[in-house]
């Protein structure tokens, strides 16, 4: 009986709590989907993790002090947010007063630029005219050990004059229309040295902590920032070579940013969870130097028809694989303000190449597949270099596409660009692949000057244009900007129509990057990484 | 011994002359602008430099002047123990090659001690059990350690240990765990080598007259093998190892770049394609007297290793 009882209490009780349970789960389960509904609708409050950014390059400093004012070490300090200069261009390749608070262009050897105040050095000594002018003038200044021919030959600078203690007066041997542009250039980077040249101190976010020569940078916050406490603690700057090693540390998590990724490895990697790949236009254009002193492309037909042979469409969607670049058309991609935005891209056109040839006198006398010019076989010589991946498979695809049209190219790869140039003014080159940034500074005038002037440095084409060495003589001295423009949108209209370059595309940077780096920008002009605002989200 | 040794210095002397003079007219005769190369590698790109520029430093650093002028500038310098500045960033070229020798001798040391510890026992072992299935595995192995290039074995262990398995570092110098990868990569084609020559040293020497005296007088195992066999059977790989010393430190440079170690082969290799000259000629001086010293220990070990070179 006791049993019985006992038996009828305990299912009595057991009843009670599954319904009481039964309501605690809906009121539990309520919850939990009023929680997930919160977590979807409401954006997670970004956590900033407490750590150093890892960020796989493929250069660094060789020596324990990066000094801007020698070799390339300028662009390295600027990327990692060490250095300054005093305009930086911004999104859209104009430059902007950065160190500067404005300027003035009094004539056409004469600027004014005045400094923003409040800005420290990373040893605490604030930024002053005198310090600009020191900075400046021991890069610049012909008697200076660490002297940079380079950044002296873009400014032209006779003499800095400290107006006040806020103001300069930068006086130019000759009339200078982008001395502005010029000023951004990152090994005009303004740097402080300690006695005995030991420290080096910017004013940027972050200062130097440490460097391996050809390993790695360390940098860290500067608390003092002008712009601003940066959000990240510091940086490090691992230097990978290799491409593979880069991509294979990014993949094994060891890197937050891999940057120069392999844009063939693109679709693999990013179809992991919590991977993203950045790819962003520079000013990073691909082209063929081409022969026209003499040789078949002296004859502006012919050149024509190879323009028309070459399917661009196809190198962007194959060796690009779509997000390494982009059809080009004028010598200066879009990113750029300068661009002459009326110039469209040659069209594939294969007939019409064909037409072109036939009227130039190219004919396939022996049927064997390939034109005679002249009584000779059409061959022509393309060489290109390996330190840009996608130069080779670019000039291959080339090969077989202007071979369709019966024009034959004998390729070369060679390790570096120098000695295809050397080969090209002697006449052994035709087709000379490359891949430029057409524009460092943001400024059209270095690349026209010293590509396509008659006998200018790098006119390896043997091109002469009297209308164009005249347009560039005048755009380095018009300072008014529409007039300007009109002169560079000419400059560029001539250079399409007589093709001494063959525009293929513009290349995009592509870099890997994990889902919890927050801010991180491709920059147009490939200066800038570390911003104050780049952040490694926790949440 | 003596003058066996003052014999060795001079004849030295005219091979790091000779290197050096060679080399020097090598990097003449080699097609491009010099200058050109330099203001590229200065600047980080020929979009950056002008002719004015690279006229420049063509007149800064000699390069105009005619070859045996430039050679025998540099050469007035290494006499006086002055190898000079890199043209490309101004570092000197002495303390250049000492930061880069020291990371290419860590990963060198490591390689060959991996190398021994593992191709000693393997070749003793299938030296003494010859025409068995483990000499035959020996053989195998051995096999497929030399045929294994040193990049895509690199490649490969990055791959499965550090992007699969995420147990170790990918790149670069560190603690003790970046060194595991890039030693075993350098250091497998040396192990499978050493394994095949100390194997056929120790089949020659149990064959030899000696070894079965010593058996016929009843000497324990034991004392054979450490006493007499091994130290018979080490003289080959002692050579192997001061060969394959001097082959390491200067080819080091693909498993160097497959690991981002920047050690001595990679820094040859900017300074060639750079045409950096002092840079290349610092090396070059530095590696061959790295060469000439090793085979000078290796005489040496001979020397008390075989008395049959002390009787001549």
């Amino acid at each position: 009986m006791t049993d019985t009882h006992d038996k009828k209490k305990m299912k009595k009780t057991i009843t009670e709590i599954s319904v009481l349970s039964s309501g605690s789960t809906h009121v539990v389960g309520m919850i939990v989907l009023f929680f997930i509904l919160c977590l979807i609708c409401f954006p997670k409050p970004a956590v900033a993790i407490e750590r150093h950014i890892i960020i796989a390059k493929p250069f660094g400093p060789s020596t324990d002090l990066p000094d801007p004012a020698v070799g390339g070490n300028g662009w390295y300090t600027n990327e990692a947010g060490i250095t300054e200069t005093l305009f930086v261009l911004d999104d859209h390749m104009e430059p902007i007063p950065w160190l500067a608070q404005s300027y003035k262009n009094i004539d056409s050897l004469t600027w004014e630029i005045r400094l923003k105040q409040g800005i420290l050095f990373h040893d605490d000594t604030p930024l002053s005219a005198e310090a600009v002018k020191a900075s400046l003038e021991r890069m610049t200044g012909k008697e200076s050990p660490v002297f940079n021919k380079r950044l002296q030959a873009l400014l032209d600078i006779q003499e800095i004059t400290v107006k006040d203690e806020r103001s300069l007066l930068f006086l130019t041997t000759h009339p200078n229309a982008s001395f502005i542009y010029d000023l951004t250039s990152p090994d005009a980077g303004i740097v402080r040295l300690s006695p005995g040249n030991h420290k080096l101190y910017g004013t940027g976010p972050f200062y130097l902590k440490k460097v391996v020569p050809q390993e790695e940078m360390t940098v860290s916050r500067f608390d003092k920032y002008w712009g601003g406490k940066p959000a990240l603690t510091g940086a490090d700057f691992k230097i990978i070579k290799n491409p593979l090693t880069r991509m294979l540390a990014f993949e094994s998590r060891q890197v937050d940013i891999a940057v120069n990724f392999p844009e063939t490895d693109a679709e693999r990697v990013t179809s992991e969870k919590g991977v993203g790949l950045h790819y962003q236009p520079t000013n990073r254009v691909c082209f063929f130097f081409v022969r026209v002193k003499d040789g078949p492309f002296s004859s502006p037909v012919v050149l024509k028809a190879v323009n028309y042979a070459i399917d661009r469409e196809e190198i962007v969607n194959t060796v690009l694989s779509k997000i390494g670049g982009e059809v080009g058309a004028s010598i200066f991609p879009p990113t750029l303000p300068w661009c002459n935005t009326t110039i469209k891209p040659w069209p594939y056109d294969p007939e019409k190449a064909r037409e072109l040839l036939t009227s130039a006198g190219a004919k396939d006398t022996d049927g064997d597949g390939i034109l005679e010019i002249d009584g000779r076989p059409f061959i022509i010589n393309a060489w290109t270099y390996e330190q840009r991946a996608s130069l080779k498979p670019t000039l291959e695809l080339i090969q077989q596409q202007i071979g369709k049209v019966g024009i034959s190219m004998v390729i070369k790869v060679t390790q570096k660009g120098s000695p295809i140039n050397e080969a090209m003014k002697k006449g052994r080159v035709e087709l000379n692949l490359q891949m430029w940034n057409v524009a460092p500074n943001g400024d059209p005038d270095f690349f026209i000057s010293n590509v396509f002037v008659k006998n200018s440095g790098s006119n390896f084409m043997g091109y002469v244009n009297p209308e164009l060495d005249g347009l560039t003589k005048k755009g380095k001295t018009v300072f008014n900007r529409e007039e300007r423009k009109k002169i560079y949108d000419r400059i560029q209209s001539i250079v399409y129509e007589e093709s001494p370059v063959i525009v293929l595309f513009y290349k995009n940077m592509v870099s890997a990057v994990h889902e919890n780096v927050k801010n991180y920008k491709i920059h147009p002009a490939e200066k800038y990484i570390m911003t104050k605002d780049l952040y490694l989200d926790g949440s | 011994m003596g003058i066996f040794i003052v014999k060795r210095i001079i004849t030295s002397l005219f091979v790091l002359l000779g290197a050096s003079f060679l080399t020097y007219g090598m990097m003449m005769l080699a097609p491009g602008d010099a200058a050109l190369e330099i203001a590229v590698a200065r600047y980080g790109g020929e979009d950056r430099v002008d002719a004015e520029t690279i006229d420049w430093i063509r007149e800064q650093e000699g390069l105009s002047k005619p070859f045996i002028h430039q050679y025998a500038r540099w050469l007035k310098h290494v006499v006086m123990l002055d190898l000079g500045r890199s043209m490309v960033d101004g570092a000197p070229v002495l303390s250049l090659i000492r930061q880069r020798f020291s990371r290419t001798l860590e990963l060198v040391v490591a390689a060959i001690s991996i190398a021994l510890v593992v191709s000693l026992p393997l070749g003793i072992l299938a030296g003494m059990k010859r025409g068995t299935w483990l000499d035959s595995l020996c053989a195998s192995v051995s096999v497929i350690g030399v045929s294994m290039p040193n990049y895509w074995l690199g490649i490969i262990l990055i791959v499965v240990f550090c992007v699969r398995l995420k147990l170790l570092p990918a790149f670069g110098r560190g603690d003790i765990t970046h060194i595991i990868l890039p030693s075993i990569t350098l250091g497998t084609a040396m192990t499978a080598y050493t394994t095949k020559i100390l194997r056929n040293a120790v089949i020659e020497t149990r064959q030899s007259d000696f070894y079965t005296a010593l058996k016929a007088r009843g000497l324990g195992k034991r004392p054979v093998l450490f006493r007499h066999l091994m130290k018979n059977a080490l003289i080959p790989v002692v050579t192997v190892i001061g060969i394959e010393l001097g082959m390491l430190l200067e080819g080091a440079v693909i498993t160097e770049t497959v690991f981002a170690w920047p050690g001595i082969g990679e820094l040859m290799v900017t300074a060639i394609s750079n045409r950096d000259y002092p840079l290349i000629q610092g090396i070059v001086l530095f590696s061959a007297t790295v060469f000439i010293v090793i085979n000078f220990i290796v005489d040496m070990l001979y020397y008390f290793l075989d008395p049959r070179i002390r009787m001549t």
